[in-house]
């Protein structure tokens, strides 16, 4: 059920169906609507902004109690993937298809997120670039803004 | 990193140095250790020294326990949670990386929740407010919060008047969240966030000191690294109580 900081919304993309989840994951958020869904479910998570501890504990539960349903997570935003790798049981029995690396400049502190695809994720370490020219003001490079490591430890 | 592959530890009753991973150190936790620090350095590290030190009473601060020239924030209504957020993000050249105020956001909203709601009880020593409403803290009730920076990360201090956390409970708490993280078992809905606010505060701050005085103040004291001097290998964690 949507409430003003969450909402679901049904797309096509590609001609594959997905659903958008966008807003905020927390104690007054309800995944039920997504029960009403039929077969394999692609949840985009690229509008997620954030989740709290009791966010958290409601998706781990919807999803262990619905562990039959293959689940896919298609473009996780950083604060999702920071929880993939904090919290195992996160992920539970969901493929990650693509998930977002936050990149910063060097010199200007430019921001941009980096899509990473399935076939990216699959090597070890993920198959990411290190650096590139700063789109921004062509004078530094962009780098992943934190640890590899640390960042990508969902995928253990 | 191996638990058992590291020179240079030191292990002595409630206390534990040398080079882990946050889930090792998790896990030390859970076994009853009240201090663990990682660090290249082991028992050379200088906050273990200090820890040492605070452990036989001496009152120290850690190198990361920069001085705070700001005047406290101070919280009585769960509403204002995010405007509290926004005052230190907004202020500081941490805040200003998206990395590092996500990662302030969910530490706050943990800590002010906890505090907001876990800290004051009532004459049976439950919870004198529900997580799930909105509270206004009642007098002489309230939430402190005071920060300040270098260009190495933040440091951040939430405390209450409570005084009502304890290392049982803590590790209570870590417990249910550390083995269900891992497992395909539901967590437990009884308990308010299950312990998962204060499992992820441990894993998104470098450096974390509870201190605890029974029934008048608890205190989390926090070094966040700025996300490009992030190593998550190089970590401490202190509860003391009095």
């Amino acid at each position: 059920m949507e409430n003003d900081k969450f909402k679901m919304e049904k797309v096509v993309v590609n001609g594959k169906e997905e659903i958008r989840l966008q807003g905020v994951i927390d104690e007054d958020t309800d995944f039920a609507s997504l029960e009403k869904t039929q077969g394999p479910l692609y949840l985009n998570l690229s509008g997620i902004t954030g989740i709290n501890s009791l966010g958290i504990r409601g998706w781990v539960n919807f999803w262990k109690s619905h562990s039959d349903r293959p689940v896919f997570y298609v473009e996780c935003p950083p604060v999702i993937v920071r929880q993939m790798s904090m919290i195992p049981s996160f992920c539970g029995h969901a493929s990650v298809v693509s998930v977002y690396a936050p990149y910063i400049c060097n010199h200007c502190e430019a921001e941009q997120l980096v899509l990473v695809e399935s076939e990216q994720l699959s090597a070890t370490p993920p198959n990411i670039s290190e650096s590139f020219a700063c789109p921004k003001c062509q004078a530094g490079e962009m780098e992943l803004d934190g640890s590899p490591r640390q960042y990508f430890a969902f995928k253990k | 990193m191996s638990l058992s592959s590291t020179k240079n530890r030191s292990c002595i009753d409630g206390v534990k140095t040398g080079l882990f991973s946050k889930q090792e150190g998790a896990e030390v936790i859970l076994q009853g250790t009240r201090h663990v620090h990682s660090s290249l350095l082991g028992t050379s590290d200088p906050c273990w020294k200090i820890t040492q030190e605070l452990i036989l009473g001496k009152s120290l601060s850690y190198p990361w326990e920069i001085g705070i020239e700001t005047k406290p924030l101070v919280l009585k209504q769960s509403q204002k949670r995010n405007e509290c957020f926004e005052a230190i993000a907004s202020t500081t050249h941490f805040g200003y990386k998206t990395q590092n105020r996500d990662r302030l956001r969910l530490i706050l909203e943990e800590l002010l929740s906890n505090s907001l709601y876990h800290a004051y009880k009532n004459k049976k020593e439950e919870d004198k407010y529900d997580r799930l409403s909105s509270v206004t803290l009642a007098p002489g009730e309230e939430v402190r919060v005071f920060f300040g920076e270098n260009s190495g990360g933040l440091h951040v201090v939430v405390e209450d008047h409570g005084g009502s956390l304890t290392f049982d409970h803590f590790s209570k708490c870590f417990n249910r969240c550390v083995h269900q993280t891992k497992s395909h078992i539901a967590f437990d809905d009884k308990h308010a966030g299950a312990g998962i606010g204060l499992y992820l505060v441990f894993e998104l701050a470098s450096h974390l000191r509870i201190s605890v005085q029974r029934g008048k103040l608890t205190r989390f004291s926090l070094w966040l690294a700025n996300s490009n001097q992030f190593d998550p290998d190089s970590f401490s964690f202190n509860f003391f109580e009095e």
